[in-house]
């Protein structure tokens, strides 16, 4: 019983330490690490998608033949 | 043996919580100079009121505060003031960019060790510990809000207008 709570006691006091150090965040600060992107690359990468799932139609920007190939 | 147990981990979890409160002494900090290979000692500053500001060129608050640091340390210089700052960016490039920009002429450190920036306790950036003449931490800011500087620049003053011992 004593090495048992010993043991938990010791595992879960580990979950403490370690903690990242402000001047250790370099990395994580840079842009390319927020949860979300801009807008400008948010909307580009929409209508990546959309000209994907829509190609027999062409593009968001212009109509076309539907062929796909323009 | 279990409350004991308990205890530990209370103990464990809370202990880096604690940050260096004021009325410590400051720990020491030594490093280089960024504009020069002159290394430099906070205390080597005592006798002086020394707002200490640990900053980096990817923390935006950070570099909100530059331009009144600046123009705080040449107006309090005279008075026995002085901002040191501790750059933490791995390259210096912009971060003496935004120094030249700011108007910066109070001296910066670079290339600290981590055993020297743990014995600060920050748990956030910019930190900024206000020194008295002793080398006592009379004041602990952390984050910067531009609302928040002339409050700042008040407590300065009158640590600056305390008795010398």
């Amino acid at each position: 019983m004593k090495a048992w709570t010993l043991a938990v006691a010791l595992l879960l006091g580990g979950c403490a330490l370690e903690p990242v150090e402000p001047w250790q965040r370099e990395n994580l600060a840079r842009p390319e690490m927020r949860w979300k992107a801009g807008l400008v690359q948010e909307s580009a990468m929409r209508a990546h998608v959309y000209s994907s799932k829509e190609a027999g139609g062409g593009s968001a920007a212009h109509s076309a033949s539907g062929c796909g190939c323009n | 043996m279990l409350m004991r147990s308990v205890c530990l981990m209370f103990c464990l979890a809370i202990a880096p919580a604690f940050a260096l409160a004021p009325g410590a002494r400051a720990p020491e900090i030594a490093g280089q100079l960024m504009d020069g290979g002159k290394t430099l000692k906070l205390s080597g500053l005592r006798g002086k009121v020394v707002y200490l500001d640990f900053w980096a060129s990817w923390c935006p608050p950070c570099r909100v505060v530059l331009p009144d640091l600046a123009k705080m340390h040449d107006e309090l210089a005279p008075r026995g003031f002085v901002v040191l700052g501790v750059n933490l960016d791995q390259n210096t490039g912009q971060a003496l960019r935004l120094m030249q920009k700011a108007g910066v002429k109070y001296p910066n450190l670079h290339g600290l060790n981590e055993k020297m920036l743990s014995a600060w306790k920050m748990s956030a950036m910019p930190a900024a510990y206000i020194i008295d003449r002793r080398g006592i931490v009379r004041a602990v800011h952390e984050g910067f809000r531009p609302s928040e500087f002339a409050a700042m620049r008040a407590q300065v003053e009158r640590i600056l207008g305390d008795k010398k011992k």
